[in-house]
């Protein structure tokens, strides 16, 4: 459980060890939402489109990230992508 | 979806009918279709930053600012909910493209508003070109509420709106919408039963690959530098050297010469025909100014805004300045209030609203007011530049705004305690600019400025006049001379601009153009003297109508402490740099 929560930042979820934050997504990597680091986010982040099991795609990264779901492009910056992990 | 019980329409003409929504969705243009009003469209989320009613046959309708729910407490939320609160009819406004995330604000609609709400299923064309198609009665089940397709930029809808309006006040009609309570709780299950695509395989739309390239700063800030010099090519260069010419010397020729014999053989020679026509007369050198000088270039300005708003530009541009506004604790949104702000202080002052604390609120009002010279004074400034001929003049003036601005952010940023700014913002596709748009949004800002001007110039023609023949003018410009000669090393008239800049400070950037001699008159003042008077018209007191907003949406005590600040910094600016400048030029 320690482990877990070093690696990933939340207890929460099932995707546990395999998930990532979607700021570690390289330029042109897609992937899936599974969850976020807490329930503030997680209402921020549905209500602009990014709910879980979105597919999401990392167009660009350098301080603000912006990535492209299917209908939508959207411009987070750092400190949010890191809250929302990816699997 | 059409009833029979109702169909002569029930409630009444005092019912209360609240367009809401998520930002960017369509809720201003449904408002201007069944209104047949105009109120601001653009393609930017966060245009409507405060209501907009109407009177129509079914009652009173109101436009609401575009909201993600009602969780953050933000200024728009609270405008917003006031309004849902009060209202009889719901009109919520989705986009069919982006339904997973706009349904998740109509879930919440219902829970606290049941079936007054009534879902309006708007830019269906651009989801049919995508090969969404969407079945409304099916989702009508799921949600329990009225589903209405609509194109409003084609007036597409208007009658079943009305109509769904009718009927939500029958009752026989509501036990027709049950909800489907299973599915209604998971945005997911009601997208797989109502939703179907035609293309699986979603290839990225040509928006999402231009975005691709724009958004990277390499590109995105040269393209945004060319699209600003654009905008000074028009308008110092084109408008301001042939429009206003032509203008200026027709009023000239033809207007002054008439209309001075008539208001003379009508009034004789006294106070009132001097406030008239006389040096500052209102129907002399007040429609010189607005109509000859102001009209072309912020007219110009104002298209050019116009396209690049409808465009879709601006939010990729929030995207690219993200990172200048952090140094100054604030994130790309801010760009929204301060290109406003370019427009118009008070405007720039009102779309703050958009940002989501009070203090970037705070901040980038202090900004706008200290260093976003308006649409008018812009123009007037690149027209006093551009008449120099010089390309260091522009360096300096765009060094020097832009270190002020940077200087006073960073120090705003520390006195309100460094905080990070969080940035998220939702890119809408980039779109053909409608002409029609354009047109009528020029037309509606350009009747606001017009209105506006000519009571404060009539305001400042009153004072002015008053001040000249009571002598006391002379006596202010003896008590400036310390400030305007000694510090800044301009001439003693300089003492009428700061007394015109203390009303509206475009008035007083057309005092500078006159002693330039531009449009006719003599110059007085040399180049450096134009950069010095230049730069402390940009950084002087906001205009009268800004600090008024001010006051109101932040308070006495920062609308006090930003004219005292901004005064402060013009005069410690131009003297400082009026000594520099002597030296250089
Ligand atoms: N293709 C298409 N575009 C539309 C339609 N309705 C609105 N638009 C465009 O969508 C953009 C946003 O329209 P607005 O009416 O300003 O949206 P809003 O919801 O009031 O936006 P905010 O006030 O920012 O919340 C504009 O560029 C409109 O021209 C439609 O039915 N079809
Ligand atoms: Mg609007």
């Amino acid at each position: 459980m320690i482990v877990v929560t070093v690696v990933c930042g939340y207890v929460k979820s099932g995707c546990m060890l395999s998930c990532r934050s979607l700021y570690d997504l390289s330029v042109g990597e897609s992937d899936r939402i599974c969850d976020f680091e807490d329930e503030v986010t997680a209402d921020l982040l549905t209500s602009v489109g990014l709910g879980v099991g979105k597919i999401v795609r990392c167009v660009f990264k350098s301080g603000t990230m912006v990535i492209t779901t299917s209908y939508q492009t959207i411009a987070i910056c750092q400190n949010i992508a890191r809250k929302i992990y990816v699997t | 979806m059409q009833c029979g019980h109702c169909s002569l329409g029930g409630g009444g003409t005092d019912r209360k009918l609240a367009i809401v929504g998520n930002p960017n969705v369509g809720k201003t243009s449904i408002f201007n279709m069944l209104s047949g009003r105009y109120a601001e469209v653009s393609n930017y989320p966060g245009t409507s930053v405060s209501i907009e009613i109407a009177k129509i046959h079914l009652g009173e309708l109101v436009d609401t600012p575009g909201i993600y729910g009602f969780t953050t407490g933000s200024q728009l939320e609270k405008i917003t909910k006031e309004y849902v609160d009060r209202a009889d009819v719901i009109l919520n406004v989705v986009n069919a493209l982006t339904l997973d995330k706009d349904l998740v604000l109509t879930r919440q609609l219902i829970k606290v508003a049941g079936e007054k709400v009534i879902l309006v299923l708007n830019q269906v064309d651009n989801a049919e070109q995508k090969g969404i198609s969407i079945d409304c009665q099916e989702l009508s089940n799921t949600l329990g509420i009225r589903v209405i397709r609509a194109i409003a930029t084609k007036n597409i809808g208007k009658e079943d709106i009305y109509r769904a309006i009718q009927e939500s006040s029958c009752n026989l009609c509501k036990a027709c919408y049950l909800r489907d309570d299973s599915d209604f709780n998971n945005v997911n299950n009601i997208l797989e039963r109502c939703v179907t695509m035609r293309n699986s395989a979603c290839h990225a739309s040509i928006s999402q690959r231009i975005d691709l390239w724009l958004l990277k700063p390499v590109i995105g800030w040269p393209v945004a530098v060319a699209v600003l010099y654009l905008l000074f090519k028009i308008l110092g260069v084109f408008i301001s050297q042939n429009v206003v010419d032509s203008f200026v010397s027709a009023i000239d020729t033809w207007y002054i010469p008439f209309i001075s014999k008539y208001i003379t053989n009508l009034l004789g020679s006294n106070v009132f025909s001097d406030m008239l026509i006389g040096e500052f007369g209102i129907l002399t050198m007040a429609v010189k100014i607005i109509v000859g000088i102001l009209l072309p270039l912020i007219t110009g300005f104002y298209i050019i805004m116009s396209l690049l708003e409808d465009l879709g530009y601006i939010p990729r541009l929030s995207v690219i300045t993200n990172r200048f506004f952090n140094a100054m604790g604030l994130n790309g949104n801010a760009i929204i209030p301060t290109l406003l702000g370019f427009g118009c202080g008070a405007l720039g002052t009102i779309s703050t609203r958009v940002l989501e604390t009070r203090r970037e609120r705070i901040i980038t009002t202090s900004l706008i007011s200290l260093v976003v010279p308006c649409a008018a004074q812009q123009g007037i400034i690149v027209a006093l530049l551009a008449s120099l001929n010089n390309g260091y003049v522009w360096f300096i003036y765009i060094i020097t705004i832009l270190m002020v601005m940077i200087l006073s952010g960073s120090i705003l940023n520390m006195m309100f305690g460094k905080t990070h700014s969080n940035f998220i913002i939702d890119i809408p596709p980039f779109r053909i600019p409608s002409l029609r748009n354009c047109y009528r949004k020029t037309v509606y800002r350009m009747k606001h400025f017009i209105l506006d001007s000519l009571s404060f110039f009539a305001i400042s023609s009153v004072l002015i006049t008053v001040l000249h023949s009571t002598g006391a003018l002379l006596w202010l410009q003896a008590k400036m001379s310390p400030v305007v000669e000694t510090l800044l090393h301009l001439p003693k008239e300089f003492s009428d601009i700061f007394v015109m800049g203390i009303l509206r400070r475009d008035l007083a950037s057309v005092g500078i153009l006159d002693m330039t001699g531009l449009y006719g008159n003599e110059s007085i003042l040399n180049t450096s003297q134009i950069l010095t008077a230049a730069i402390v018209i940009t950084l002087f007191v906001p205009c009268i109508n800004a600090i008024v907003i001010i006051l109101k949406e932040m308070g006495w005590k920062l609308a006090f402490a930003l004219w005292g600040a901004s005064f402060a910094i013009s005069i410690i600016v131009g003297a400082t740099l009026a000594r520099i400048l002597e030296i250089v030029f």
